[in-house]
């Protein structure tokens, strides 16, 4: 069952969250009932197969296997590095973290489909986290098994982010909210519920299917080649918007309801005065997860051992490495790797320009050049998921 | 530690020296620091005070003004 | 802190529920005569897809509806619906067809209206680009499909069971179908007779009737805003009023020769927009594709078989494709026969009336574009629906 897909998971979760919400008015807590709800909507999503009403055992094997691996590499490592902290074992933890994300990624070419689950790669994303900050020092204290787990496979959030932090979950997770703040949660929840509708079950379906299905080449002559190519690169860019802001919304709102407040994903990004302000808005839990553990470790580690001299340098062979692992992390297909390629450029570009702008002051700031940079950005960006919609190549 | 010389390296980072003065400014906020600035500001700890500040540890709520990362250096120093 | 209050949301709630139950005789009522009169021609998706127009409109005297796809709403003098009211003839007509509306969308059609279909003549215009190779694709069934009457279909009691069962197995070869887990389990239980999934059909069977409740009164709603929206039906009396066949037919070439500035009978207007600029790449267009092969032989199968089944009397009218456009798209001649013969025959061995109008295929006028008949063309038509209508009262 795909989250968020159909009327019928809506349902199921109202029902299994009646209880989360009644306990949260009362104040009291509801951490042990929703562990339980976490159990039963996971089996819900993973094991249970739409197509003919039975349990999807590859599936539900697969995703067992998987978190107990990863529960083990984290456990594993948190002890070591306990006494010890060499590099070669860090490299090693991280490397067995991606492992089997890399297989999936890379088998089907080799015609091997050995397994594969909805969300692999947003767990991947937590586990990877938890043992880069156990590198840095950040997890001085136990990390209980249940709760690892709970974090790992948080089901709102568990097919597609967004991606927590474990400091920031924690908190949440150990703190009751009082009557008053369990309020707040469910109004903020239920709101961001209602915006998923409007966006996802509205707008991006409107537009999927009124607008897009016609794009690019089946207009029947309202538009020439160009001009379906045009509308096609500007309709799907929304759409894309709205889907996935939609999807976002709801995880946000059904983690809120849970008492975890799921940071957010999209932050208006079609305002954005230029390319880094744009990653700075949209997809945010993932580029920003990129930010912080594949560039600023690149760029440190690259700075701190004085390979390169020019720092920019170092920056920019950062940015490509950052854009590259994300468009091969959305398939290993070519134009995945193109749109990689191209948002690199984008901001290499731009940083040279800012860096430029800084000591000429060519670019002034006001309204009507923030409302042109606005302009400027938006059709870049949306000329990246042209790129990215493979109608390109 | 040398308060103002901590003040300084993060003047030098944000080659500004608005920090100088205003000691309260978010520097993320401001345009001022961004990941790449971090970096920097990262290294220069490293090297011209001898105290190690890991990446995930440097989080953009807490090391946001010149007075707070003064205050989460001397924590961690 | 905002000021949390969930009043809107109750507010929402009620509103909601208001809608959903208000009373569908009191919104039958809100309905006018006006509206259904001018929802014959409205060519309103809304009406195909619904239930209530429609049965409105059968339930008037002497109706003799016309089932057909694009050509329907390519309007002037000589049109049935502008014909049949400048000659008062003894029936009345309403139009059912856009692109894409081939034999299984008007199916689904015909078995929703049965009540309402029995002892009526229908008018049936069968076009020969139906029958491609691949029959009925996924883009033109999507935006033609009902969800309304396809749900009705699993409840539909009244229709024999084999053609039900026909009609929902090849329903479930597309996406559309197959992506609504409720109908596709539906349209499952029903066809192995209730043995595969025995509860989770029974469960999917409840929803569905819940669906197609709301189905229906989303179709009462829709109904309120048709026939608000008159088309410009081109009419002059003048031309068909009082006058003889032959008389008609010179009127139609008459009609037709200022609009026309090549020589393969396609409009002006449409000839130098679509057709010139392109002249180089159409020759031969055609040279691989037939009509005789197809799966929308076995959908217009069971078109035949659901009338028998509701008891309406139907008259099929047997398009012929633009010869001389054919010709230069090398479509040739013996591949056109062939489709004729094949669809001569197939007509006649359904015992029911049929018009073969491939004789014509040649004649100037007779189409106003590529494939669709106009001008002599619909005089051909007027007088095969009178004599169908006076034939056997």
């Amino acid at each position: 069952m795909i989250p968020y897909s159909d009327f019928l998971f809506f349902l199921i979760t109202a029902i299994a969250l009646l209880p989360t919400i009644i306990l949260g008015f009362l104040g009291k807590s509801s951490r042990k009932y929703n562990l339980f709800i976490t159990v039963v909507m996971l089996a819900l999503i993973f094991g249970l197969d739409m197509g003919n009403y039975t349990i999807n055992w590859k599936a539900t094997i697969s995703i067992l296997l998987f978190t107990l691996f990863q529960v083990l590499l984290i456990k594993g490592y948190h002890s070591y590095r306990k006494n010890k902290n060499h590099t070669a074992v860090f490299v090693i933890g991280v490397l067995l973290a991606i492992l089997p994300l890399v297989l999936v990624k890379v088998l089907p070419f080799f015609n091997l489909h050995i397994f594969g689950f909805l969300g692999i790669s947003y767990i991947t994303f937590r586990a990877v986290q938890m043992i880069m900050e156990t590198r840095d020092g950040m997890m001085k204290k136990d990390i209980p098994i249940t709760e690892l787990v709970y974090f790992l496979l948080f089901f709102p959030t568990v097919s597609s982010g967004p991606i927590d932090r474990w400091k920031r979950f924690d908190r949440d997770f150990k703190k009751v909210p009082t009557k008053e703040e369990y309020r707040e949660l469910v109004y903020k929840g239920i709101n961001k519920i209602f915006l998923g509708f409007l966006y996802k079950f509205i707008l991006a379906f409107l537009l999927y299917n009124k607008i897009l299905v016609f794009l690019p080449d089946r207009t029947y002559g309202v538009l020439d080649s160009f001009g379906g190519h045009l509308a096609y690169m500007y309709v799907y860019s929304l759409y894309l918007f709205f889907d996935f802001a939609g999807y976002s919304c709801f995880a946000i709102g059904v983690s809120y309801l849970m008492g975890i407040r799921t940071p957010k994903n999209f932050n208006l990004p079609f305002i954005s005065r230029n390319i880094k302000e744009f990653w700075e808005r949209w997809h945010m839990s993932l580029s920003f997860w990129f930010r912080d553990y594949v560039y600023m470790r690149f760029v440190f580690w690259m700075m701190k051992n004085r390979w390169i001299k020019n720092r920019y340098t170092v920056s920019y062979i950062g940015y490509f490495l950052l854009f590259l692992l994300m468009g091969a992390w959305h398939g290993l297909e070519l134009h995945y790797i193109v749109y990689g390629l191209y948002q690199a450029l984008l901001i290499i570009c731009f940083d040279v320009f800012e860096r430029w702008n800084k000591k000429k002051k060519f670019w002034k700031n006001n309204k009507w050049t923030h409302a042109i940079s606005v302009f400027i950005t938006f059709n870049f960006v949306c000329f990246g998921f042209y790129i990215f919609s493979g109608a390109l190549f | 530690m040398d308060k103002e010389k901590v003040i300084q390296i993060i003047a030098d980072v944000c080659e500004d020296d608005v920090v100088l003065e205003e000691r309260d400014l978010d520097l993320f906020q401001e345009g001022l620091l961004d990941s790449f600035g971090t970096i920097n500001l990262l290294v220069a700890f490293e090297d011209e005070l001898g105290i190690n500040v890991p990446i995930t540890v440097f989080n953009r709520e807490e090391w946001n003004t010149p007075n707070n990362i003064v205050m989460q250096l001397e924590e961690l120093a | 802190m905002k000021k949390v209050t969930f009043v809107p949301l109750f507010v929402a709630v009620a509103l909601f529920l208001v809608f959903l139950f208000f009373p569908n005789k009191w919104l039958e009522k809100m309905i006018s005569d006006e509206q259904v009169d001018a929802a014959k021609t409205e060519m309103n998706p809304l009406v195909y897809q619904g239930k209530y127009m429609q049965s409105r409109m059968l339930q008037q005297d002497n109706m003799m509806p016309i089932l057909g796809s694009s050509e329907l709403v390519r309007f002037d003098p000589f049109h049935p619906y502008n014909y049949a009211k400048a000659t008062d003839a003894p029936y009345d007509t309403y139009l059912v067809g856009r692109g894409g509306m081939q034999s299984l969308v008007h199916f689904l059609n015909i078995v929703e209206q049965k009540k309402n279909l029995k002892d009526k003549k229908v008018v049936f215009i069968v076009s020969p680009q139906w029958f491609v190779k691949e029959g009925l694709d996924e883009f033109h069934f999507s935006p033609n499909y009902s969800m309304l009457q396809s749900y009705d279909l699993a409840f539909n009691k009244e229709i024999d069971s084999e053609i039900k069962k026909r009609g929902m197995k090849r329903l479930l070869t597309f996406d559309t179908v197959k992506r609504d887990t409720v109908l596709r389990t539906m349209y499952e239980y029903e066809l192995s007779n209730h043995k595969k999934y025995p509860i989770v059909g029974k469960i999917a069977m409840a929803v569905g009737s819940m669906t197609r409740s709301i189905q229906h009164k989303k179709d009462l709603y829709y109904s309120l805003f048709i026939g608000h929206n008159p088309r410009n039906l081109k009419a002059d009396d003048t031309l068909v009023k009082g006058l003889t066949f032959e008389q008609q037919l010179a009127n139609a070439e008459e009609f037709g020769k200022p609009r026309v500035n090549n020589e393969y009978s396609i409009k002006t207007s449409y000839y130098d927009k679509k057709v010139k600029p392109n002249l180089q790449e159409l020759k031969g267009y055609k040279k691989d594709e037939e009509y005789t092969n197809s799966p929308e032989y076995a959908d217009l199968k069971l078109v035949m078989d659901a009338f028998k089944d509701v008891g309406a009397k139907p008259m099929f009218v047997s398009i012929p494709m633009n010869g001389k456009w054919y010709d230069y798209a090398e479509f040739d001649k013996e591949r056109r026969d062939d489709y004729y013969a094949k669809m001569n025959k197939f007509l006649r061995e359904s015992g029911y009336a049929y018009v073969d109008m491939s004789q014509h295929e040649n004649e100037n006028y007779m189409f106003t574009d590529t494939l669709h008949i106009g001008w002599k063309g619909w005089v051909y038509m007027d007088h095969a629906m009178d004599d169908f209508w006076n034939h056997n009262r």
